[in-house]
């Protein structure tokens, strides 16, 4: 019963705060929910309207090589989407399970604080052997399916355009592949791009493939909400 | 120059192309191994002493937000075909059904107070169907992702 009425009571305080956001997302937007690691977490920016960002994403410059400034767009067919565009996929492509959020950093980064809602899957993952464990198991996850054997008269096929070969090569079935978003640490940062060139070369198809070029350098200077994995 | 010296200078030629072109890939592919390994050390060297604004952390704006972010934990887990589980009562009204949603299944709740009427009339048609908690919160998904 006191568990309830606990309950409640923070509901109540929860439905108060949610009313006084100042600071919103956008104009009809003041928070994006989401789901990660099995927990709720709200998506929202800090309300001090005097903060200033402390910590690491604080910096102006980084040594350039290797911390350059990426091109607006990564490559063809592949889109850059902003803020706005992330918490629409979140709310629905992320919802439904047919998109995935992808932090694409080395788990040193990761384990710093992510973006709610991402997996982690260093870049360097999408440059391994096609028969490499690791990257079969990216993959699966991304929704490919491996092949093998395929016969000269099926591929022959799917080169003609036929049983679906567009979305087909010699080693990979990407008919069921979701669609992704992938992050870096933002302009400056390589490793989503390189993530994303990786998996083109594999085949993986641009449209499905969506490049948020802020990353956590954005991320950080909205005063968005970042989970720290556990 | 005799023909059979031409021949012969010609496969050294020959020869020596493919050697120096053998060369190059071994460097190449050597010097971009390097590139790679020392660009993680450079990631790895970055990322040593980094540390994100704390003000961001989830949960650091709104504490309330954790005791529910606990219970939505639970009851996500308990959902996917857990014998903890228990079902809702059955011929409830409406309201009682939000209710009983909001105090003993506060993640699908939250869902929930965001679909229009329309689709929360849906949801508890649904419910009268079904008690199971696992079930209804797949609908209330399903009719979410339809916005």
């Amino acid at each position: 019963m006191i568990d309830k009425i606990a309950v409640v009571l923070s509901l109540a305080v929860l439905a108060t705060q949610v009313q006084a956001l100042d600071v919103k997302l956008a104009p009809d937007r003041e928070f994006v929910e989401v789901i990660h690691q099995g927990k709720l977490v709200k998506v929202q920016r800090i309300q001090d309207q005097d903060h200033k960002l402390e910590g690491g994403f604080a910096k102006t410059s980084r040594k350039c090589p290797p911390f350059c400034i990426q091109p607006a767009q990564v490559a063809p067919g592949v889109q850059t989407i902003a803020q706005l565009e992330m918490f629409d996929f979140m709310e629905k492509d992320l919802l439904d399970e047919t998109g995935l959020i992808i932090d694409a950093r080395t788990p040193a980064w990761w384990k710093r604080g992510t973006i709610p809602g991402s997996i982690n899957i260093p870049f360097n993952t999408f440059t391994r052997e096609a028969d490499d464990p690791g990257l079969i198991d990216a993959m699966r996850v991304l929704g490919a399916k491996r092949r093998e054997n395929v016969g000269d008269f099926t591929r022959t096929m799917e080169e003609m355009g036929l049983m679906g070969g567009d979305l087909k090569n010699d080693n990979w079935d990407f008919t069921s592949a979701k669609t992704l978003v992938f992050w870096c640490n933002g302009v400056w940062c390589g490793q989503s791009p390189r993530a994303i060139k990786g998996l083109l070369e594999l085949g993986y198809p641009p449209q499905k493939i969506f490049y948020y070029r802020g990353g956590m350098q954005v991320w950080q200077s909205l005063g968005l909400t970042v989970v720290v994995p556990e | 120059m005799h023909l059979h010296q031409i021949q012969g200078n010609l496969k050294q030629t020959e020869f020596l192309k493919f050697f120096l072109f053998g060369l190059s890939l071994l460097f190449s592919s050597t010097g971009l191994a390097q590139t790679d390994d020392a660009y993680l050390d450079a990631l790895e060297g970055e990322a040593s002493d980094l540390t994100l604004d704390t003000q961001t952390h989830a949960g650091a704006a709104d504490k309330p937000q954790q005791a529910i972010e606990a219970s939505v934990s639970k009851e996500w887990q308990a959902g996917s075909g857990s014998e903890t589980s228990q079902g809702m009562v059955q011929g409830l009204s409406q309201q009682e059904f939000e209710e009983a949603l909001q105090i003993n299944y506060i993640g699908s709740y939250v869902f929930y107070q965001r679909l229009p009427d329309v689709q929360k009339a849906e949801v508890f048609v649904f419910y009268q169907t079904s008690q199971d908690p696992a079930e209804i919160r797949k609908k209330i998904l399903q009719l979410a992702k339809r916005k």
